[in-house]
């Protein structure tokens, strides 16, 4: 086996836990303020990890970019799209300092497949972002 | 295709007649809150307070009513039958133990909630372009 098949496995089965030095080396990156990590209407199917800091989630309109929401620390995102094969819906914008780590979709499927918690963990993010949007829907 | 007996045996089956009201907006989940459609139509409604109402309709092989039992929280929306509808009801455990033997299971209810968290960004997508709010 790989070693970056061995890495993809310790973070199926570790997660958190499982990130070391050199995870965040092979799939560590840091993005700075306004940097964007995902362009809305993009066929790219690469997967991001929030490690640190927060990105925007945002919609072009015109010439501006409105936010829809605000994803943080341990948020998974881009994984819409490598479930239902769309073309990326938003683009994602760095607020501040954001530390990522990014998988290719192979990468994602091995964790995915390998580890039922981290289909708990997409039901509960999703669930949760549902909510959110509904709740925000409802303030407007 | 796996055969859809492996997982829907943790469930318990519920029929639904037509026009019938599966669960309304503002209601605890039951127990078994996580529903899946063998056969059937069912249409979840998500009614805003501003009165503006948006339908979702599902035909069978569909996972709905995730979202409120997994955010502990009460039903955001309305699901009806639109026809006499088979439904299998799983409890939040049993539901993880059929998605964690069957990759289709997982498959359709994690897609489901997409689509449907990109019909709520659309939609909010929409109402923040009539009105001025934070861009950057």
């Amino acid at each position: 086996m790989s070693d970056r098949y061995n890495d993809i496995m310790k973070i199926a089965f570790q997660a958190e836990d499982g990130i070391d030095e050199e995870i965040i080396k092979k799939f560590g990156r840091v993005y700075t303020d306004k940097q964007v990590l995902i362009k809305e209407g993009e066929i790219q199917q690469k997967i991001f990890w929030i490690q640190k800091g927060n990105v925007y989630i945002t919609r072009k309109m015109g010439t501006k970019y409105k936010v829809l929401t605000t994803l943080g620390e341990g948020e998974i995102i881009g994984e819409m799209s490598f479930f239902d094969k769309s073309v990326r819906s938003a683009t994602v914008i760095a607020k501040g300092k954001v530390e990522v780590l990014i998988f290719s979709k192979e990468d994602f499927a091995d964790i995915f497949s390998a580890s039922p918690e981290w289909t708990k963990r997409f039901f509960i993010s999703l669930s949760h972002r549902i909510k959110t949007m509904i709740e925000k829907l409802n303030l407007i | 295709m796996e055969k859809r007996e492996s997982y829907l045996q943790y469930g318990r089956e519920i029929i639904f007649e037509p026009g019938s009201v599966i669960y309304k907006s503002g209601s605890r989940p039951s127990k078994n809150a996580i529903l899946y459609i063998v056969a059937g139509l069912v249409k979840i409604e998500v009614g805003l307070k501003d009165g503006t109402k948006f339908p979702l309709y599902l035909q069978p092989d569909n996972v709905f009513g995730i979202v409120e039992p997994l955010s502990e929280c009460a039903r955001l929306t309305n699901a009806f039958s639109m026809e006499k509808s088979l439904l299998y009801a799983w409890d939040i455990e049993d539901f993880y133990l059929a998605s964690s033997i069957s990759w289709e299971l997982t498959y359709i209810s994690i897609t489901g909630l997409t689509r449907f968290l990109r019909i709520l960004n659309a939609e909010f997508g929409e109402k923040l372009g009539l009105i001025k709010e934070r861009t950057i």
